[in-house]
């Protein structure tokens, strides 16, 4: 581990749906469901409450009666009471959109434990949970070679499998725009509900432009930014002395001598970067989180995310 | 003068041009040899990019390309190999003892050879400004400044400034230094400058050289006096060469005027013109009488080129033998009409970088015969020679006579005597003495001698003009053992034969023999002595013919008795009253040339005296010496301000720490990763919520 630069270990990937999740895992996070911030309307009655009032059987509100309003839902004893009409108002139930995007660019297929593979399992937790809960679970890979891919409408437990063969498909490589694929992603996703970009939101084209696309617009926007431990210290793990960096996306060099100084700057601007994404995420709502990928999948849900309000 | 901009000394030059030669050729292999660096991936050059500037080929070797960093190693180097060479150079700095700064103010110093038509003198004086800012200027390595004083000298030397640490007072002083038209000598200036040093012997006292005295010597090097001098230890003179070495200049060397003989009206007037440049010169001259112009020369006159090498400051003469020989042209101007008293004044119609010199004048008295007085038993051949000199009275007076006429004897021009016959209390006059007289103090007669022979004589003097005395025999003369004061003229073996001698008001020539006790009457010598002496006599305060005097001298009128004041106008217009002491009125020594003009009124009303005061001789050698020699010790001149030579290897080291600091910063600045302004550290998994980094 303390030498991961000197030699890489070989990424371990996941070959088996088991290897994204495990039973034990599963059976800890079939309790919980995703939470959104609001309350969304869906197109078809789920379990979601919705910022919509009426036919449910969670009471809401009382308004006065007004012509053209359906008897139904008239509260009878008030009017025997008070002699007035009164209508009860019932919140409506609606389902949820889970959106999980995936960076696959070839710079996360990187580090030790490999942070494509750790995007891969925490995607299939959060998907796992959707799907138990009947919401509507849409993957995207993006970043990879072959585009924007595109998983979507799987509801139900049932789809658990089709959902998972369909993660330990996607292949690393390539160094797509960021911006385009969240602009189509923006375009084609439906309905309202919960969106969550696992990545390393290191594109050297800035970030800024393709979270615009997707933030907001009915969806509450998740940033997980997911971080090798070599990257956040380089330094533990090998990296002194005078390297050639090559850039796994596009092949570009630096040559570095990597001394104490260099080492701590690099940290204090790695911070600066991460520092810099939180401030655009909370300055339009959007929920930012760093994980570092030695954290396991499984602290990180039941933990954190339940913690932060992603998952109850 | 040209000199260097900037000339450094060095004391170990091989050493810093070894290192260089060794360091700089390796710092130069160590950034064409190829760093080996490992290789990694990583997901992102992102963050270091912008901290890699170095891409080198895959090649042992690599094209040397324009870097900063290389840049700054490279002078790093040089000043490190700099510093090892010990460079020293004359930074201005104090290096702490005492320092005299001597200013030149003889007439010389009044060319403006120089630029913006300043004098050489207003160049040295802001030098020496200069120099006494760069003293008191500190720095780094500065010794604290020592204790400076000022002395001007031309005729006379003169303490300015006594030794002092305040910077103003010796600026002041440097500025109240004026122009004098003067000869230049040094001798007194330094005698000054030793009698107010009191460290002179530092190697004796266990001191550095340095704690002495330097003397820093503002001057052109046209010092008379400067092969008397001798440079004692624990003195170092500095020469700052003021004025060109190619400086010529024309100027009137000396002037004389006389009456004619026939005509007592009418003026010749004679000049001499010195001309110390390389090249013939043309130059009209004209003849001004109080002012007027009266005469010009009727076409140009031709001064000859100086010839001869350059003449050595200090009197020591070149190898070869040869001696500098300026220039000379007589002029004699047609006698022009002046029954008066007046100032004759000749001048140039040319300009050149000395006005001192272009213009000279003398004052002619009126045309008076002399009244004179025969005192007592003169013998026939004295008595025979004055009767035959042109005098509007010569009165023969026994000696009680002349006892009695008491201070009146004052109105006689020339008094012929025997010396028996003057009394003990000799009144104000001037006195031609045949034997010894007793009323005159510092004479000391003591026995006498016999069978005496000229042994010497002063023959450049007035009195001795065209005398010839080796034939004179002495038969008996009273011996005398003569004040230091009193001048002797004529030598026999071993006492005075002819003395001057000048107490008070009394002037007296005295002649230790009766002249009948020699043969000197019968030859043709004895009477051109006496016209000799009673001219001389009668010329003594009170001209005669003709009176040209020199800065440094004073002027003396000697006036009626009562008048308690006497009015003086200098050449400057200014006005000065000048008391009157025991009958004269004294004033000098007199700096400037010029017209000097005395009024007084008596009870024969309003008198005047002029005086014609010209440039000191010499003084129109203009070109500056570059080497002095001060007896047997050569000094090379240095152009401008000090030469106190400090270390320059301490700025060197400071300024290599500063490049190596910067070069410090510039190498870990190219591994620097642009920070956002709200930079900050990944914060540990649950501060503030977002980040879970572990570190």
């Amino acid at each position: 581990m303390s030498e991961f630069f000197d030699r890489p270990a070989r990424a371990t990937r996941p070959e088996r749906v088991d290897d994204l999740i495990g039973n034990e895992l599963m059976a800890r996070i079939g309790q919980l469901d995703v939470v959104s911030r609001k309350i969304f309307s869906g197109k078809i009655q789920g379990e979601r409450r919705s910022k919509r009032r009426g036919q449910s059987v969670e009471f809401a509100d009382f308004r006065p009666y007004v012509h053209g309003d359906d008897l139904r839902f008239i509260d009878w004893n008030i009017f025997g009471r008070l002699d007035r009409l009164f209508l009860k108002i019932f919140l409506e139930e609606e389902d949820l959109s889970l959106l999980v995007a995936i960076d696959t660019s070839a710079s996360m297929d990187w580090g030790d434990p490999n942070k494509l593979a750790y995007a891969q399992r925490l995607a299939m937790a959060l998907g796992y949970v959707g799907l138990v809960n009947h919401n509507r679970v849409t993957m995207a890979a993006f970043g990879g070679e072959g585009g924007l891919r595109i998983l979507k409408n799987l509801r139900g437990r049932r789809r658990t499998s089709e959902m998972g063969h369909w993660l330990l498909d996607l292949q690393p490589g390539g160094a797509n725009s960021f911006e385009e694929s969240m602009k189509s992603l923006a375009v084609s996703r439906q309905g309202r509900g919960v969106m969550l970009v696992i990545s390393d939101f290191l594109f050297k084209e800035g970030y800024e432009k393709g979270l615009r696309y997707v933030a907001g617009r009915g969806y509450d926007l998740w940033c997980l930014q997911t971080l090798a431990p070599q990257e956040i210290d380089p330094a533990a793990h090998g990296l002194a002395g005078d390297w050639r960096l090559t850039d796994a996306e596009d092949r570009d060099e630096a040559e570095v001598t990597a001394s104490a100084g260099l080492i701590d700057q690099y940290r204090a601007n790695l911070g600066a970067w991460c520092a810099g994404l939180r401030d655009f995420a909370v300055r339009r709502s959007i929920m930012h989180l760093v994980v570092d990928t030695s954290t396991d999948v499984d602290v990180l849900i039941l933990e954190y995310l339940r913690r932060r309000g992603l998952l109850r | 003068m040209t000199a260097p901009l900037v000339a450094i000394a060095w004391l170990t030059p091989l050493t810093g041009i070894v290192v260089a030669s060794v360091l700089v050729p390796l710092l130069l292999a160590l950034y064409f040899l190829k760093l080996r660096r490992r290789a990694a991936s990583v997901p992102t050059t992102l963050l270091w990019k912008r901290s890699v500037e170095d891409m080198r080929a895959n090649t042992p070797f690599q094209r040397l390309r324009p870097s900063l960093l290389l840049l700054l190693q490279l002078l790093l180097l040089g000043f490190v190999a700099f510093a090892l060479m010990q460079p020293r150079m004359d930074l201005g700095l104090s290096g702490g003892g005492r320092t005299v700064i001597m200013l030149d103010t003889s007439a010389s110093m009044g060319a403006t050879d120089l630029a913006d038509g300043k004098t050489r003198l207003d160049v040295a004086k802001e030098q020496a400004a200069e120099r006494v800012e760069a003293l008191f200027a500190g720095g780094l390595f500065a010794a604290p400044p020592g204790e400076t004083m000022v002395i001007a000298f031309g005729d006379a030397a003169r303490i300015v400034q006594p030794f002092t640490r305040s910077r103003g007072d010796l600026l002041r002083a440097i500025e109240r230094v004026g122009q004098t038209d003067g000869a230049s000598r040094i001798g007194e200036a330094l005698a000054l400058a030793r009698a107010f040093s009191t460290v002179t012997n530092p190697e004796e006292r266990g001191m550095q050289p340095e704690e002495g005295v330097t003397l820093e010597l503002w001057s052109d090097g046209r010092i008379f006096d400067l092969a008397d001098q001798t440079v004692r230890p624990g003195e170092s003179v500095v020469y700052h060469v003021t004025g060109r070495a190619d400086a010529a200049n024309l100027g009137i060397e000396g002037i004389a005027a006389e009456r004619s003989a026939s005509d007592p009206g009418l003026i010749q007037v004679f000049v001499s013109l010195r001309n110390d440049g390389r090249e013939e010169v043309e130059t009209d001259l004209e003849l001004l009488l109080d002012g007027e112009r009266r005469s010009v020369t009727p076409r140009p006159v031709r001064v000859p080129a100086a010839s001869g090498p350059e003449p050595v400051a200090g009197g020591v003469p070149s190898a070869d033998g040869a001696i500098y020989k300026a220039g000379y042209e007589r002029v004699t101007f047609p006698p022009v009409i002046q029954p008066r008293a007046g100032v004759m004044e000749v001048r140039l119609v040319r300009k050149d970088s000395l006005r001192a010199d272009d213009a000279s004048a003398v004052a002619v008295a009126a045309p008076r015969r002399l009244r004179m007085a025969l005192v007592g038993a003169v013998d026939e051949f004295t008595r025979t020679t004055v009767a035959l000199m042109p005098a509007e009275r010569i009165e023969s007076l026994s000696a009680d006579d002349f006892a009695k006429l008491g201070a009146k004897a004052g109105d006689f021009d020339v008094v012929v005597a025997a010396a028996g016959a003057l009394p003990k209390d000799l009144p104000p006059g001037r006195y031609l003495v045949l034997g010894v007289p007793a009323g005159i103090e510092g004479l000391n007669a003591y026995g006498t001698k016999t069978g005496l022979a000229v042994r010497s004589q002063k023959s450049a003097h007035p009195l001795l003009r065209a005398v010839n005395l080796d034939d004179l025999h002495v038969r008996t003369a009273t011996a005398m053992a003569p004040a230091s004061d009193v001048e002797s003229i004529v030598d026999g073996p071993d006492v005075p034969l002819v003395v001057v001698a000048r107490r008070g008001p009394v002037t007296a020539v005295v002649t230790a023999f009766d002249p009948l006790q020699s043969d000197w009457p019968y030859q043709r010598g004895f009477v051109t002595f006496v016209a000799n002496a009673v001219e001389w006599l009668g010329a003594v305060d009170q001209a005669a013919v003709q009176e040209e005097h020199r800065p440094g001298e004073t002027l003396s009128v000697r006036v009626s008795a009562g008048v308690k004041e006497v009015e003086l106008t200098l050449p400057d217009g200014t006005r000065e009253q000048v008391p009157v002491r025991e009958g004269s009125a004294t004033w000098g020594p007199v700096a400037r040339a010029g017209t000097y003009l005395f009024r007084w009124s008596d009870d024969r009303g309003e008198q005047r005296r002029q005086f014609a005061v010209n440039v000191a001789m010499g003084e129109g050698l203009l070109s500056a010496a570059g080497e002095i020699s001060i007896g047997t010790q050569k000094v090379t001149g240095t152009a401008g301000g000090g030469i106190t030579l400090s270390d320059l290897w301490p700025y060197a080291l400071a300024a290599a720490l500063v490049i190596l600091s910067f070069e410090w910063w510039v190498y870990h600045r190219r591994h620097w990763i642009r920070r956002d302004a709200s930079a900050q550290r990944v914060r540990p998994l649950g501060a503030g919520g977002a980040p879970i980094i572990r570190s």
